[in-house]
């Protein structure tokens, strides 16, 4: 049915070019819709899924595409439609019905148990799907796959202690015992280093000229453009087009993910803010400034930073290189070894969180449901653990109000402020945090990949209000991030962090790419 | 070298079984059917009077009130503490710290002295102050396991667990010392407190006292309140739930945990001096012998079954104490019916094990899955 007309050369990958017969797809979902309290996340979906192919699903946030991959993957029950695997009908009423089917959900955050060794985990994996394997074996393709995707795995480490990126490679060798033959992929792909990404991509590409089925979940367009055979692009819980591959098309894509709506004027608002007084005093000041991660090794080795009121300092660096733990340093959570960290001139070195926010410092994190949110919590307290008015006593209703206010000033979907905030989409968390924290911060705000799962236009929305905030209010602004891209179009000032050093300081107006880009890898 | 390890995965998709009725029903109804199958087959108890027994403790509520009143008490001290991740299995010495406070001011402090008058007006400051110490020395007691786990990161449980046995013991070195009563009968035990000194029947009800009724209410709904409308509860449930968030909105993790082990302490606290005040009127020696009821023990499978979740304390409370009550019943019925060398002990905890087992898994399964795996 599928006709394979590339061939794979050394390890290299080439487009496999494929031809759909009037066969069988491999997956086949026919009118699916799915209702939660509240929301309509899928509304009479249909998707063909063929063997050979990877198929993206693009669509902004809150769309329903992970509810799309769950409701195949036997996580959630759909209320109406119907899902064939090979043409047999498959009523998947648990993920272990799933995965009997060959089907594999690789969630965004990996679904491991941290205090287990990676043996153990692919092991109780297996088992619990009565799969059963030898721990030789297990540990074997362990290594083996971690070099394919490079990022080689002790197989007898915790997996608490590995990287996200190995964590993933986990979750990918489960799949791969269990003969998993359609691999469900939730915007994995969008939390890589970007050298780990090409590999993944590699990867996929491998599974395909097995003759497996990729669903590939991402709100970056280049990235599906760059890997799809196929794209479908979702809104509102609706199939709006699948697109072949000679019909992509940047901005036709665009133009069915947001309807056009509001995208451009966006843009128009003027992305840059020029005037910076220089003699103005830095609001936010490190000296030398030493800090160790968990395991004892220093991540910071004498940070020099500054920032001064109406300035956004852009801090760009390869993943790992110190930014998780100098955005910690700037929130209060991390104490530092040495160095002076200064806030408005006063010096606020380890003197912890309650003083950095009392100075109104507003703090947006890579990992939202981590760092800033508790999911069992609803929208209403979470918003209330940072923005409250009143002293000891909290009036739910009147905070159920603020939060209902800042949820539609921000575009947040979500069923309502008692939500929990576990349940919001992926992208929809981020604008919640966002929004919280843009409302609270009065004096500076520090951002470590702020825009992750965000989509196109939620990134540009965010990028203007914050550029809003910056010349309005005044606000001092510390970006972290590892895209060069999105520094360069936000910054003034553009800093790069290797190995926990600052490699130097840029005007943004005047400074080079490659210069940057040389010291990030340096 | 062999390490197991029970793991426990929050779970996807829920189970079939989700109302929380229906699992308290289902598991009363498990533990009754699986014990008497047992006692029927080992003794041939008859169905009707094995099912008369369990009526007749379901009819007779006031026994069932007392301890009803005392769990619920103890259990949302304990729940509070869970709320924020707080592991008080130290409630048992709260309680008893809370006796020994309670004892003092009525029969020993300069309080006593003054306020001996016969009058209603200061008999209820009398108690109002024994119960506010009581609940003062409850709170000390939690707090230094919770100091010590905010300085030093030694975790609470193991001291706690040590700190029981030190109340034990400072009650009986007291009791057998300086508070040693005169008119004991011979007895080791102090004297009993004046009759002004004590809390109210309720006519009708012999077993309750009317201040354990109106302090279990206001516990239950100020926890209630604290939780759901104050800053400090938000601040306790993020700690329980996520506390990197807690700290990253600029809040000192550590001076939540003290305030959760303070409240929980003086509740406990509480619940002791009114024990004292209401029903036990003087310290025994050897307390630690049972003689506490071991409440603050029992308190904490309220606790624990009641999930995080205050609407359930009552509830729990309400089968840890049937189960309690009906299982002493039936001991009774089944005395002289058993042959020598089986003890009637060993049914009744058949009947509440097998309903608490039952009862835990439904709960535990509902969300949650639990996978053992060893390790070689
Ligand atoms: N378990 C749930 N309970 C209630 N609502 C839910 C649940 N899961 C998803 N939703 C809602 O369904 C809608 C679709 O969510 P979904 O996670 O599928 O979006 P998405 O396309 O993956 O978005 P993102 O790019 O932000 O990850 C959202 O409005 C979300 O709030
Ligand atoms: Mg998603």
């Amino acid at each position: 049915m599928v006709r394979k007309l590339g061939k794979i050369p050394g390890g290299k990958v080439r487009r496999l070019e494929m031809v759909f017969s009037s066969t069988q797809p491999a997956l086949r979902v026919t009118g699916v819709t799915k209702r939660f309290p509240g929301v309509l996340a899928l509304d009479r979906v249909s998707l063909d899924l063929y063997s050979g192919e990877i198929h993206s699903l693009l669509g902004e946030n809150g769309s329903g595409k992970s509810t799309l991959a769950k409701v195949i993957a036997g996580i959630y029950v759909p209320d109406e439609g119907s899902i064939e695997v090979l043409g047999k009908p498959l009523k998947p009423v648990s993920p272990a019905d799933a995965i009997n089917h060959g089907i594999f959900y690789l969630p965004q955050s990996p679904n491991l148990i941290d205090k287990l060794t990676v043996t153990e985990n692919v092991l109780l994996t297996l088992r619990s799907y009565g799969v059963m394997s030898k721990v030789k074996e297990v540990k074997g393709l362990v290594i083996r796959e971690a070099q394919n995707i490079g990022s080689p795995i002790d197989p007898e480490a915790e997996v608490g202690k590995l990287s996200y990126t190995q964590k993933q490679v986990v979750e990918l060798m489960k799949a791969s015992l269990l003969g998993t033959r359609i691999l469900l992929v939730d915007e994995v792909t969008t939390y890589l280093p970007r050298s780990v990404r090409e590999k993944f991509y590699e990867y996929l590409n491998r599974l395909k000229s097995e003759g497996k089925a990729v669903l590939l979940i991402t709100h970056k367009i280049p990235e599906a453009i760059e890997v799809a055979d196929r794209i479908t692009v979702m809104r509102s819980g609706k199939v709006v087009k699948t697109l072949e591959r000679k019909e992509f098309d940047i901005d036709l894509i665009r133009k069915l993910m947001f309807e056009n709506n509001g995208l451009s004027a966006y843009t128009a608002e003027g992305l840059s803010v020029e005037h910076i007084t220089k003699d103005e005093k830095a609001v936010i000041r490190l000296e030398d400034v030493w800090a160790t991660d968990e395991s004892g090794n220093y991540a910071l080795r004498g940070v020099r930073i500054s920032v001064r009121p109406r300035e956004i300092l852009g801090i760009v660096g390869i993943s790992g290189s110190g930014q998780r733990e100098l955005s910690e340093v700037l929130i209060g959570l991390r104490s530092v070894e040495r160095g002076r960290y200064y806030l408005d001139g006063v010096d606020v070195t380890n003197k912890g969180s309650k003083v950095v926010r009392a100075a109104g410092v507003g703090f947006v994190s890579e990992v939202p449901l981590y760092y800033s949110l508790s999911g069992d919590l609803s929208l209403t307290e979470n918003m209330a653990l940072v923005i409250r008015d009143g002293g000891l006593f909290l009036s739910l209703k009147s905070l159920s109000a603020k939060t209902r206010e800042i949820m539609e000033k921000y575009g947040i979907v979500a069923a309502s402020p008692k939500t929990q905030a576990k349940v919001l989409s992926g992208g929809n968390v981020m604008r919640f945090v966002i929004a919280r924290e843009l409302e609270f911060a009065r004096k500076a705000l520090i951002a470590l990949n702020p825009t992750r799962s965000l989509d196109e236009r939620s990134v540009l929305s965010f990028i203007s209000t914050l550029k809003k905030r910056v010349r309005r209010d005044g606000l001092s602004v510390v970006y972290i991030s590892e895209s060069l891209d999105e520094v360069l179009q936000v910054s003034d000032v553009i800093a790069v962090i290797n190995n926990g050093k600052i490699m130097g300081v840029y005007d943004r107006r005047t400074v080079e790419r490659e210069v940057l880009e040389k010291l990030m890898v340096m | 070298m062999v390490k197991i390890s029970l793991v426990i995965t929050k779970r996807y998709k829920r189970t079939i079984i989700e109302s929380t009725p229906v699992i308290l029903m289902g598991s009363l109804l498990t533990g009754l059917v699986m014990s008497y199958l047992i006692i029927w087959a080992t003794v041939g108890l008859d169905p009707l009077s094995f099912f008369t027994t369990f009526y007749q403790t379901l009819v007779s509520y006031t026994g069932l009130l007392e301890s009803l009143l005392f769990l619920t008490i103890l259990g949302t001290a304990i729940s509070i503490a869970f709320y924020g991740s707080y592991w008080n299995v130290g409630a048992e010495g709260q309680y008893v710290l809370g006796m020994l406070g309670a004892i003092y001011v009525v029969m020993f402090s300069p309080l006593s002295g003054f306020l001996s008058g016969n009058d209603l007006v200061s008999a209820a400051v009398l108690k109002l102050a024994a119960i506010l110490l009581g609940g003062a020395l409850g709170a000390l007691w939690s707090l230094i396991p919770g100091l010590i786990k905010v300085f030093t990161k030694i975790s609470e449980i193991p001291i706690m667990l040590l700190m029981n046995y030190i109340a034990y013991s400072l009650s009986d070195y007291l009791t057998a010392g300086p508070w040693k009563g005169r008119y004991t009968y011979g007895y080791i035990r102090t004297d009993m407190i004046s009759e002004s000194a004590r809390l109210t029947v309720i006519p009708g009800l012999e077993t309750l006292r009317y201040e354990v009724v109106i302090a279990a209410i206001v516990v239950l709904v100020s926890i209630y309140l604290i939780l759901d409308h104050t800053l400090l509860g938000l601040k306790i449930k993020f700690l329980g739930t996520n506390p990197t968030a807690l700290k990253s909105s600029g809040f000192d993790e550590r001076k939540v945990t003290v305030s959760v082990a303070t409240i929980s302490g003086f509740i406990a606290g509480l619940a002791g001096a009114m024990r004292l005040l209401g029903y036990d009127y003087r310290l025994p020696y050897n307390i630690g012998d049972g003689k506490t009821g071991f409440y603050g023990y029992t308190a904490i499978l309220v606790a624990w079954l009641s999930f995080r979740d205050i609407r359930f304390i009552v509830p729990s409370a309400i089968i840890v104490s049937a189960l309690s009550s009906f299982g002493y019943r039936i001991q009774m019925s089944l005395k002289g019916l058993l042959p020598p060398g089986i003890s009637a002990y060993a049914f009744s905890q058949i009947f509440i094990g097998t309903t608490l087992i039952v009862y835990t898994l439904t709960r535990i399964t509902k969300e949650f899955s639990v996978k053992l795996v060893i390790r070689r």
